[in-house]
């Protein structure tokens, strides 16, 4: 029987994915980091510095909420929300960004970079350099600028540069791109705080390291309220950082089903969708292998999504590993299928989901109806969907005023 | 003695340096790639480096991101190109070809094939940006002759070299800036101590790429040096160009490299 707790080995393979594709520049580097990383995290100094902003800045633990309009609108399963988007920024990626940015400081570098899609990591990133007065340069693409244009200006009143990127298909990808290229280029002076589980090792276990926070109180939280475990956890999967946060404490629970939904955009057989594990092939991206969407010649093949942040042809290369594992299972979720998961959620429950989210939220709704009442879903309501309002009227054809 | 060794050692004993350009595969398109690598070798270049484009690339500049991005809209493809290097060996057996990739589209073709078809066709040498010396044994079992070239870059410290020598054969590629590929200028001062130092640990000829910008950066890295790389610098006017000036840009790029070997052989 597997063991996931032992993956990745200390190359960063997860099995056949992982590792550090990189070029020699960068080695150096993320060899330094890997030995840092694994140092603190032996330390106890080091959670405690981590467990005192997660409690005071960050504003954990999350409350699980029961959905409980939803869950009768649904009529089966139990639906509740792990609810990251009730923290500082807005998302869970905040949980990365405070552990990362400690790793940073105790490297002695000033200037920290990042890629972002939908803008959650990058206002993450530009709000812990506020907080310990270190520079900030966001690569964003220019389709995802225009997508998510209050995260650019939230970025900028934290102080933060934000540089377009139109290189492309103008997309997280390239924003990735860009920001490996000023890496490289900047080395001595520069930190690259990678937002999703995917990227050279050690960042997707470093991600998964400071987003497994969420499962970690799921555990808790669950046997308090119902003395047992859940039964089914869900999460949406861009890179996948939400979801292994949420999934990595209970990778060796086989009783516990876990389910990460990928982004179908207009339709998985019309090619405009963003599943990289259904439509996938093995490959190498970004400093790891996993799958990616790739055409017959090895070139990164174009993605769609309605949700910039899901909009991505690769994914954490742990992912892939649970996919062949079948430890987690994969489904997807149409663009329309999460708007109207989007709407659902603000009507019934008062909560705004951010689009990436309301993929999972598409699925649960799906799934909740085939489910005994005494079924426990968590779904990971990862974040807050006021970013995604224009966005939202658009696909709807509302006008704002 | 592979091919690769053969041509430095010829360079050696003519007390010459290498000059290596660096040409995008059907950049700015096939026949024009054809042309200069046909010729190329008339004008002094002593190995020529074929970039494969990804539509990825990481570690470039602008210069080769839209010379590769312009190769795949030409409908680049690996076995057209393995075909078309077939046939420019019945024309030309003495000027080392070294492909220069990222690894995910040898990975897609199937890296044994992949190595096994490059080195029929006649490829002596093959960089993969992405792959690090540490992973190489999981990627790939056996090399089919070819000589497995690595960059070395300011950032490499000793434990590095040695790691890197060990899996490296041909020649070692110094990159000379901290950056991407054609953006900045190299500077021979800061170059040197760095030099130095990885002589003192290998044996293989160095050269040294990325942002040769010129003739005279060309000289002085050749000084320092076994040869210089020169890629975006011959690239970069046929991006502005219109088709119908690619012959002359074509000229004009066989004339610098012409003044660059003048330029290196003269003591």
């Amino acid at each position: 029987m597997t063991i996931f707790s032992n993956y990745p080995d200390s190359d960063g393979f997860f099995g056949d994915y992982g590792g550090q594709y990189v070029s020699e520049t960068l080695m150096p580097l993320i060899t330094e980091l890997n030995e840092l990383f694994h140092n603190e995290i032996a330390s106890p100094d080091f959670h405690q510095e981590l467990a005192y902003y997660r409690e005071h800045y960050i504003g954990r633990p999350s409350p699980l909420y029961h959905a409980r309009r939803l869950s009768d609108y649904c009529g089966g399963a139990a639906i509740y929300f792990k609810r990251d988007e009730l923290n500082h920024t807005g998302s869970h990626k905040i949980n990365n960004c405070i552990g990362q940015i400690l790793l940073a400081r105790k490297m002695g570098k000033s200037r920290i970079i990042a890629e972002t899609g939908a803008g959650q990591h990058g206002v993450a990133t530009a709000t812990v350099c506020a907080l310990f007065g270190l520079s900030c340069t966001v690569y964003m693409g220019a389709k995802d600028i225009e997508r998510q244009k209050a995260n650019v200006y939230r970025m900028r009143l934290l102080g933060a540069t934000v540089i377009p990127v139109s290189a492309g298909t103008a997309t997280l990808k390239d924003a990735m791109n860009e920001a490996l290229r000023d890496w490289v280029t900047h080395v001595d002076s520069t930190y690259y705080l990678i937002g999703t589980a995917a990227g050279p090792h050690p960042y997707p276990k470093m991600v998964r390291t400071f987003q497994a926070i969420i499962g970690d109180e799921v555990k808790t939280q669950s046997m308090a309220r119902f003395g047992r475990l859940p039964d089914t956890l869900v999460a949406c999967i861009g890179g996948g950082s939400n979801a292994i946060g949420l999934f990595s404490p209970f990778l060796d629970e086989p009783d516990v089903a876990l389910i990460g939904v990928e982004a179908a955009g207009k339709g998985l057989e019309t090619g405009e969708h963003a599943a990289s594990l259904s439509k996938g092939s093995f490959g190498i991206l970004h400093g790891n292998s996993t799958y990616i969407i790739q055409d017959s010649q090895g070139q990164i093949g174009h993605t769609h999504s309605i949700s910039a942040g899901l909009d991505y042809p690769g994914i954490g290369p742990e992912h892939s590993f649970l996919n062949d594992k079948k430890r987690v299972y994969y489904d997807s979720c149409t663009d329309a299928d999460a708007l109207a998961a989007f709407q659902l959620c603000a009507q019934y429950e008062g909560i705004i989901p951010a689009l990436e989210p309301s993929h999972a939220l598409g699925f649960v709704l799906r799934y909740a109806p085939q489910k005994p009442t005494d079924h426990i879903i968590v779904m990971n309501l990862c974040g807050r969907g006021d970013k995604d309002i224009h966005t939202v009227a658009e696909a709807l054809n509302i006008t704002l005023v | 003695m592979t091919t690769i060794q053969q041509t430095f050692s010829d360079l050696k004993r003519r007390n010459q340096k290498a000059i290596i350009p660096f040409l995008t595969a059907d950049f700015p398109n096939r026949d024009t790639f054809l042309r200069l690598l046909y010729e190329l070798p008339n004008s002094g270049a002593s190995i020529i480096e074929i970039g494969i484009p990804f539509s990825e690339p990481m570690a470039d500049g602008i210069v080769i991101q839209q010379s590769s991005h312009i190769a795949i809209q030409n409908g680049f493809s690996f076995p057209r190109l393995l075909a078309d290097i077939t046939a420019f060996r019945r024309h030309n057996t003495v000027t080392p070809i070294v492909l220069m990739t990222y690894i995910n589209p040898l990975i897609h073709y199937g890296m044994d094939a992949c190595l096994q078809d490059a080195a029929k066709s006649g490829v002596q040498g093959m960089l993969i940006v992405d792959l690090p010396p540490e992973h190489t044994n999981r990627c790939i079992q056996k090399w089919h002759g070819l000589d497995s070239i690595h960059m070395i870059t300011p950032t490499t410290n000793d434990r590095r070299l040695a790691i890197i020598q060990e899996g490296s054969g041909g020649f070692l590629y110094y990159v000379s800036v901290t950056g991407v590929t054609g953006t900045q200028s190299a500077n021979a001062t800061s170059i040197l101590p760095h030099i130095q130092r990885i002589r003192t640990h290998v044996s293989l000829p160095i050269v040294v790429g990325f942002g040769i910008t010129g003739v005279s950066i060309a000289k002085q890295m050749a000084d320092l040096s076994d040869g210089v790389v020169v890629g975006s610098h011959i690239l970069k006017p046929f991006l502005t160009a219109s088709t119908a000036d690619y012959g002359t840009i074509v000229n004009e790029q066989l004339m610098f490299i012409d003044e660059v070997r003048h330029h290196l052989d003269t003591v």
